[in-house]
């Protein structure tokens, strides 16, 4: 390895300065020589005696100089030298083709790029901090909302004791938010309370100033925050600059006293504020997120054992009723990573990971079925410099450092498409998923050395294969062939047919797969929701946290200007955004006293106004809408609840208890009638995220003292809404506005099955023009290496239709077997698409069919011209060429 | 009588010797011809033909480093050094050379 790079350092130092080799030699072989001269003087010969004796013991000087360059590595330099020109004058005399390469595999690394980047963060990389394996969580299960990182202040702090499981415990909990107003718009940017230390837990320590301390969380201390660099950034201009300066969280101003680096995510991306936790000062009844590092004797394993051992004692000692319950007990240790992963996210970038691979594979077997071609075309070119001397060795670093060219072109297009491709997949990622990441999706070095590693296999796949063959050149057959007639050999013919077919299999591998979640995407957009929601926009007004007690004032003013506005015809307020499983609230249902256990079906219950059902379309079927006067216990439910939970009893009239011991926002367990029936809302997965329990959906009146300042207006145009949103802003003061419509929210929720959809149909789609683009390239080339043979049958009798069927056959037998590989294929992978998909099997044989017929046609389309090419041949003409 | 080395015929031999005269020190080129000749009682007489070349090769292998620095009499010149890899390599040399040489005397006597 050293000699290795020795020498390489030898001809590197010789090309820059060319001379200092021989220099050196020379001056050591005239130094020799003088010494030999003085001791023959010494000796006691004359001068020119000694001069003469010693020249003729020493021998030729130039011939040992020579000896001595050719060793030292000069003559590997010349070598190198002239390699680097034959190189370039290939890369040259490839013109248009050189361009096409470069453009179609920096495309292709792009995209493998960016994607790699998402699922860097998404599936490999999820939590970039230190020792990420040996973080975990004391996972709380629970019956709604899922499973949590909460526990009690009681519970943590008996957990903290256990110093036999844990290296550290810390707590984190949200602090509300920090409205800023950067140009004139006022955001909020999430602020989060962290017991100190937690940054060197985490092995991250901020960039400039200093971390939190244990004495920054003492109460009566100046209130302190470390801010994130974008923040920072956004705020101050520079990060050395928001030193001292101060941000405003939850109604108290904190000094800035560190800056994290701009990577830093904790607990996600929307956190940029973190204080000091004052553990001793926090409420004993409020819960708090927590993350644990396992103390380095503990696996997961030994870990998980003890903590469900000793569940019981920590529990049974705490003041919280909820800890000593039969759910508080259900509780389990689990590594943060898998608690963190966002299962949506890891599948679908996973997938287009080998979508992009997929593609990536295409493209490279076009590319090497170029170079072959190209190698046929420059066999004289080969036969020359083999006849001057050039080894095999030679001719292949020659072709290695062509495509070495070629690549390093391509991937700084790459680079530059990927920037580009990055942010705009980022734009793309549905709230879900950025929640998700605690790491940010960038070009940081692991996907440099991605690129580095899939550009270097594309390079080594690409031209290794091509250039061996190419060496192998016979001089006097690659001087002999003129111009007339194409040298082709069969094996390179042969070669470059497999490639086509490599080709048309993984681009009906592609098409399949695209079709598949086009599909997909199509039957979730096109269902039926239930609701009209065309023209209909909302409006979420959040009021920074010095007018909270304004809202009911902002909202009966909003509501005010909102009914008069143009174009306005019904404005509706509503408890959330949009109608689904995600927003409303959530509890157990009670019918006839009974609890409803074990199935406990979850409800979602939307608070609406009695104008919400004509704004958003939604039909009452039986009974009636609300109306001004209904009283707070009337319920409206949809089909599917009347139908699945009161089977048997007249749903109108029915009543049934429904809430949360416990819950603010449904003020525990109420009774509610039902008076009326809506269209079934189908407008989301009315499953609960992560299980797939069934959720059920009932409206219920918005409280007189609940006020979400959240709208939903229908307009008799969405070009409205530019006028109807700077209505609000100048109305709602400092405030941050959100507007949007209600179709692009719910195609938000589907962010997944667009982002599918899309990225895999570019891929397809760019896949297929390229396997045409293959298919035509080698049928043209068989076509004309073969217009002797086909000359030769025209003479013997055969026709031009004959002629035209012998090609298209000759390529529709590649293609087909292309094809069914690339169903096989298909087939292999669907059972992790099967997963990502909605309404269509992963299976379809109407999608299988559709890809393939497609690949077929096209790929025979593009047989058609070298068909038609060779079906004009004039059999005169090639014969006398002979 | 001396005897010229001759690069094909001893070219092991060569590299052998002159690793073992550079392990007892650096030296330049004509220094290692010269002390060569000395220590074998001026019987070996080092071409400069095959000596440079054995020292170039020898750096680019590795078991030599080399540096410009000045002779006793104030004359610039290129001084090499025995490596550790070249030390290892004497070694092994030093140790095939024994075992043929005491073969071909085994074979000489019987």
């Amino acid at each position: 390895m050293t000699r290795l790079l020795r020498s390489m350092l030898a001809r590197v130092r010789g090309l820059v300065r060319r001379d200092i080799v021989s220099d050196e030699i020379h001056e050591e072989l005239d130094s020799h020589l003088r010494q030999r001269i003085e001791q023959y003087e010494r000796e006691g010969l004359t001068r020119d005696e000694a001069a003469a004796r010693a020249k003729r013991r020493v021998g030729n000087l130039a011939v040992h100089l020579d000896r001595g360059y050719d060793i030292r590595g000069g003559g590997m330099l010349e070598t190198f030298r002239r390699e680097l020109s034959w190189s370039w004058r290939g890369v040259r005399e490839r013109r248009w083709r050189a361009a096409f390469v470069v453009v179609l595999l920096g495309v292709t690394l792009a995209a493998n790029l960016v994607v790699f980047a998402a699922a860097d963060a998404f599936v490999f990389r999820v939590l970039p901090y230190r020792a990420p394996e040996s973080l975990v969580i004391i996972q709380r299960n629970s019956s709604f909302g899922g499973p949590s990182d909460y526990m009690s202040k009681g519970s943590f702090l008996a957990w903290r004791e256990q110093t036999d499981l844990f290296a550290g415990l810390h707590a984190h909990e949200r602090t509300g938010s920090a409205y800023v107003t950067i140009d004139g718009i006022t955001e909020a940017v999430g602020a989060h309370a962290v017991t100190p230390g937690l940054f060197e837990f985490l092995g991250i320590v901020p960039a400039w100033g200093r971390p939190l301390q244990g004495a920054d969380a003492a109460a009566g201390a100046l209130p302190v925050a470390v801010i994130g660099e974008r923040l920072a950034r956004r705020l101050f201009g520079s990060p050395e600059a928001s030193l001292n300066q101060s941000v405003e969280a939850g109604g108290t101003r904190l000094t800035v006293v560190g800056v994290m680096p701009g990577a830093f995510r904790f607990p996600t991306a929307r956190e940029e504020i973190w204080r000091a936790l004052d553990l001793a000062g926090w409420p004993d009844d409020t819960g708090l997120r927590h993350i644990a590092r396992l103390a380095p004797a503990q696996s997961v394993d030994t870990a998980r054992a003890a903590v469900t051992a000793r569940v019981p004692a920590i529990n049974g000692a705490s003041t919280s009723r909820r800890d000593r319950s039969k759910e508080g007990l259900n509780v389990e240790l689990r590594r943060l990573i898998d608690f963190r992963r966002n299962a949506t996210a890891s599948s679908t970038f996973a997938l287009l990971a080998g979508a992009a691979a997929c593609l990536l594979l295409v493209a490279c077997a076009n590319v090497a079925s170029l170079e072959l071609a190209g190698v046929a075309r420059r066999r004289r070119v080969f036969a020359i410099q083999s006849a001057l001397g050039a080894s095999r060795a030679s001719l292949v670093r020659v072709g290695l450092l062509e495509s070495a060219f070629i690549l390093t072109a391509a991937a700084s297009l790459a680079l530059g498409l990927a920037l580009w491709g990055q942010s705009l997949l980022t734009e793309q990622l549905t709230t879900g998923m950025r929640d998700a990441l605690a790491n940010p999706i960038d070009l940081d070095a692991r996907a440099f050395l991605f690129m580095i590693v899939v550009a270097g296999a594309t390079w080594l796949l690409v031209s290794l294969p091509v250039t061996l063959r190419a060496s192998r050149v016979s001089v006097l057959a690659g001087l002999r062939d003129d111009s007339r007639t194409m040298p082709v050999s069969r094996a390179s013919v042969r070669m470059r047919q497999w490639l086509m077919t490599g080709q048309v299999a993984l681009t009906v591998m592609l098409l399949v797969g695209a079709t598949l979640y086009v599909r997909s995407y199509a039957a979730k957009v096109g269902q039926p929701t239930g609701l009209d929601t065309s023209r209909v926009m909302t409006i979420t007004v959040s009021p920074t946290a010095d007018r909270r007690n304004e809202h009911q004032r902002i909202e009966r003013d909003l509501l005010d200007r909102l009914r008069v506005a143009l174009g306005v015809e019904s404005v509706a307020r509503t408890g959330g955004l949009p109608p689904s499983t995600q927003s409303g609230a959530s509890g157990n249902l009670y019918v006839d006293g009974r609890d409803s256990s074990p199935g406990r079906p979850m409800v979602s219950m939307y608070h609406v106004d009695p104008e919400y059902f004509r704004t958003l379309g939604v039909s009452i079927v039986r009974g009636r809408a609300f109306d001004a006067s209904s009283p707070p216990d009337e319920v409206i439910v949809d089909e599917t609840f009347a139908r699945r939970l009161l089977p048997v009893s007249d749903p109108l009239g029915a009543r049934f208890r429904f809430g949360r011991d416990g819950s603010v926002s449904l003020g525990g367990v109420r009774e509610f009638r039902i008076v009326g029936i809506s269209r079934e809302l189908r407008a989301d997965r009315k499953t609960v995220a992560g299980s797939g329990e069934e959720v059920f959906v009932a409206y219920m009146r918005l409280s007189p003292t609940y006020h979400p300042l959240t709208f939903v207006v229908k307009l008799d145009t969405l070009h409205r809404m530019p006028a109807i949103t700077s209505l609000i802003r100048a109305a709602a003061g400092r405030a941050i506005v959100r507007v949007d419509t209600v179709d692009a929210r719910y195609a938000r929720l589907e962010g997944d099955q667009w982002l599918s959809a899309a990225v895999t149909s570019g891929f397809s789609a760019l896949a297929l023009v390229v396997a045409v683009a293959g298919v035509y390239a080698v049928m043209a080339f068989l076509v004309a290496g073969r217009s002797r043979e086909i000359g030769i049958r025209m003479a013997l009798g055969a026709s031009a239709p004959d002629v035209r069927r012998l090609i298209l056959s000759t390529s529709l037998r590649f293609v087909l077997v292309g094809a069914v590989a690339g169903l096989a294929g298909a087939a292999l992978t669907s059972r992790w698409t099967a997963s990502q998909l909605f309404g269509v099997s992963a299976l379809d044989p109407a999608t299988y069919a559709g890809a393939t017929l497609l690949v077929v046609a096209v790929a025979m389309a593009a047989t058609w011209w070298p068909a038609r090419r060779a079906s004009l041949v004039d059999p005169a003409v090639t014969l006398r060429a002979e | 009588m001396s005897v010229r080395t001759n690069s094909d015929q001893l070219h092991g031999t060569l590299d052998m010797i002159v690793l073992k005269v550079l392990a007892e020190g650096e030296l330049h080129g004509y220094a290692i011809a010269l002390r060569i000749e000395r220590l074998s009682n001026d019987v070996l007489a080092v071409e400069e033909g095959s000596l440079y070349p054995a020292l170039y090769r020898m750096e680019a292998r590795g078991w030599l480093k080399s540096a410009w620095a000045l002779t006793d009499t104030g004359r610039r010149a290129r001084f090499y050094k025995v490596t550790r890899a070249g030390r290892a390599q004497l070694g092994a040399e030093t140790e095939s050379w024994r075992r043929l040489t005491a073969a071909v005397a085994h074979v000489l006597e019987t």
